[in-house]
């Protein structure tokens, strides 16, 4: 064996990985060179001081620190797939309106054209030619344009949305229980505006309160005030607002019942999605939580006052910072379950009765003057609809009668001559 | 560990149960700490890294089939990640304030200062010790890696050549070479003090 070989050998030996034959002839090479010998010493001993280096302990709060982490990602990740969840189900949601979209245009196909239906044809035709449009590029591209892709269908579903409302009374109830389904998972706020002119303040009010506690809502507040007054008269008119919270799943019912109260002047809706915040929230939460548990136990083992104030310090902000984020989930579940109507009411009826029994002469004058020239024209269109009607049957007439004189004039001849003969006679 | 039990915590922790994630890498904390520890010879990077390959594990832990044992796959990953995090910083090299400086007599000389109130042989035991991880610095990543893993960790040839996922005799041969380069280094940077002290210590232990 060659010193180079040895120094190559050096290693496997002591870790007792050379063949015995090897073994032997390293051991012979040791023993016959000085050199090797002194080297392979060396060799030992660093290994030896290498086999010794110490093993380093684990940082303090090393393992928490990693759970914590560890917790961190595991919500991170939950927050990833809910958001793809979402995404899934906007989708589907989208794929639903589509169906729908086919099925009320075929169904718009069977049905009667009264004035309402008309409408909703011309709703839903842009519709079909969007389709259509879908189609083709569908076709043509292959969806390799997914922007076009998905504005297309949303308008497709935007125009379904419109279509089944206005009829296919079923189509309008599947749809209804596609977005119930989205309004339990996602946190959406919805509060509705209203302001309404009623014939009697007080009773608008009660039939409102009456309403709002057969839903399981509540009255939040509400406030009245005389805004037109005549004593001498005993006339008091009111306008104020009724604040109502309403269980969630009947805002539709509520709001469809509210407008029929009175007429309805003014509306409007907002819909605010806190979900992502409010997922955002609940894993702060769950992080805190986590943290306070860890301190309470490195709590147990401090042995330091000073260790133990700060620990407790830590502690107490994590506990107000707890309290702060869970206040605010427990507001968004209010506001989320029980959406929010603002009810304006304004007593006007009367108003309307007395102004009419002190009219303007000029308007009065315009109005009566107008209402005649309209009587006019309306008599004229009716004389033109009459007419119309009759140009068929007085033809007729008119033909039956030329064809009548036509046989009987020879005849009417022979008898006028008769009766002439006769008187002469 | 290739148990029933192992079987049941990877597939609960696949499910996101961070508990039984905790019992799978339990034992494997303070090894996986200590690799890096080597591998960067620095506390506070060793901790960073070390969580982070936790944190990659349990990332992946979906990734893991069960074709070898769980910590066989989890030291994989742990060198994977400590190499790439040293080919990364090749170059742009940071230094921490308290982090040894390589060669440097003067610094060196005034970090042992603080020690000398022990006695001589602790010190000379750090000062070696020193030496040991400088020149291991100098070697490349899979020569370190190797050698860690064989030298300071104590796996088996076999169980290396799983973790580096190569052959036997690649594994020999990087150790063999590791270690040889290692002497040199050692004997190349401090030649004359290392060897004196080398034989103050043979002689004294005779």
């Amino acid at each position: 064996m060659s010193c180079e070989q040895f120094r190559e050998a050096m290693s496997p030996y002591i870790d007792g990985l050379l063949e015995d034959n090897e073994k032997l002839l390293f051991e012979e090479h040791l023993k016959s060179c000085p050199n090797c010998n002194e080297e392979f010493e060396q060799f030992k001993e660093i290994m030896k001081e290498i086999h010794s280096l110490p093993e380093i302990e684990l940082p303090d709060h090393y393992h928490e620190e990693l759970l914590l982490k560890l917790y961190q990602k595991k919500e991170e990740r939950k927050h990833q797939r809910k958001v793809f969840y979402q995404n899934w189900k906007v989708l589907s949601t989208l794929a639903a309106g589509l169906i729908l979209l086919i099925f009320v245009i075929e169904n718009l196909g069977n049905m009667g054209m009264d004035a309402k239906q008309e409408l909703a044809t011309e709703q839903a035709a842009p519709g079909a030619g969007t389709a259509g449009v879908y189609d083709m590029a569908v076709e043509e591209e292959s969806a390799s344009n997914p922007m076009i892709f998905s504005t297309e269908r949303a308008t497709a579903n935007e125009v379904t949305r419109d279509g089944v409302e206005s009829l296919a009374q079923e189509n309008t109830q599947t749809f209804m229980k596609v977005e119930k389904s989205s309004i339990t998972e996602r946190k959406i706020i919805y509060e509705s505006f209203m302001s309404i002119e009623v014939d009697v303040f007080d009773d608008t009010i009660s039939k409102i309160k009456a309403i709002t506690d057969q839903s399981g809502g509540y009255v939040e507040n509400s406030s009245s005030y005389i805004y037109y007054s005549e004593p001498e008269r005993d006339i008091y008119l009111k306008q104020g607002s009724i604040k109502i919270r309403i269980p969630v799943e009947q805002y539709g019912a509520i709001q469809e019942q509210i407008s029929k109260l009175g007429h309805l002047i003014h509306q409007q809706e907002t819909s605010t999605n806190v979900t992502e915040q409010y997922i955002e929230t609940e894993s702060r939460i769950r992080m805190l939580e986590v943290e306070q548990e860890r301190l309470l136990e490195i709590m147990k083992k401090a042995e330091k006052v000073e260790d133990l104030i700060k620990l407790e310090q830590r502690l107490n902000e994590i506990r107000t910072d707890i309290e702060i984020y869970k206040s605010k989930i427990k507001n968004w579940d209010q506001l989320v379950s029980f959406s929010t109507f603002t009810i304006e009411i304004k007593e006007v009826k009367e108003v309307e009765y007395i102004k009419s029994t002190d009219p303007n002469f000029k308007t009065k004058i315009q109005s009566s003057f107008i209402k005649s020239l309209n009587d006019v024209r309306e008599g004229f269109e009716r004389i033109v609809v009459v007419l119309a009607y009759g140009v068929i049957p007085c033809t007729l007439f008119i033909i039956a009668l030329g064809i009548g004189f036509l046989i009987g004039k020879p005849v009417l001849k022979k008898i006028l001559i008769k009766i002439r003969n006769w008187r002469e006679k | 560990m290739e148990s029933m039990d192992e079987i049941r915590l990877v597939s609960s922790a696949k499910k996101g149960n961070i508990a039984a994630f905790e019992q799978l890498i339990k034992a494997h904390e303070t090894k996986i700490y200590n690799i890096a520890y080597r591998m960067f010879h620095n506390e506070e990077d060793a901790k960073d890294i070390s969580q982070e390959i936790f944190i990659k594990v349990f990332e992946n832990i979906e990734k893991f089939k069960g074709n070898s044992s769980f910590s066989t796959w989890l030291y994989r990953i742990a060198t994977n990640t400590c190499i790439d995090e040293l080919r990364r910083r090749k170059g742009k090299e940071t230094y921490s304030i308290d982090e040894e400086i390589e060669t440097n007599e003067g610094s060196m000389k005034r970090e042992y200062s603080d020690i000398k109130p022990g006695p001589e042989e602790v010190a000379i035991n750090k000062e070696v010790r020193h030496q040991i991880q400088n020149a291991m610095n100098h070697l490349s990543e899979e020569h370190k890696t190797a050698l860690i893993l064989r030298d300071l960790q104590g796996f088996e040839y076999g169980e290396i050549s799983k973790i580096l996922d190569c052959s036997l005799g690649t594994v020999k041969s990087r150790i063999s070479r590791a270690r040889r380069q290692l002497i040199e280094l050692l004997i190349k940077q401090e030649p004359f003090e290392y060897k004196h002290r080398l034989k103050d210590r043979k002689e004294g232990s005779k």
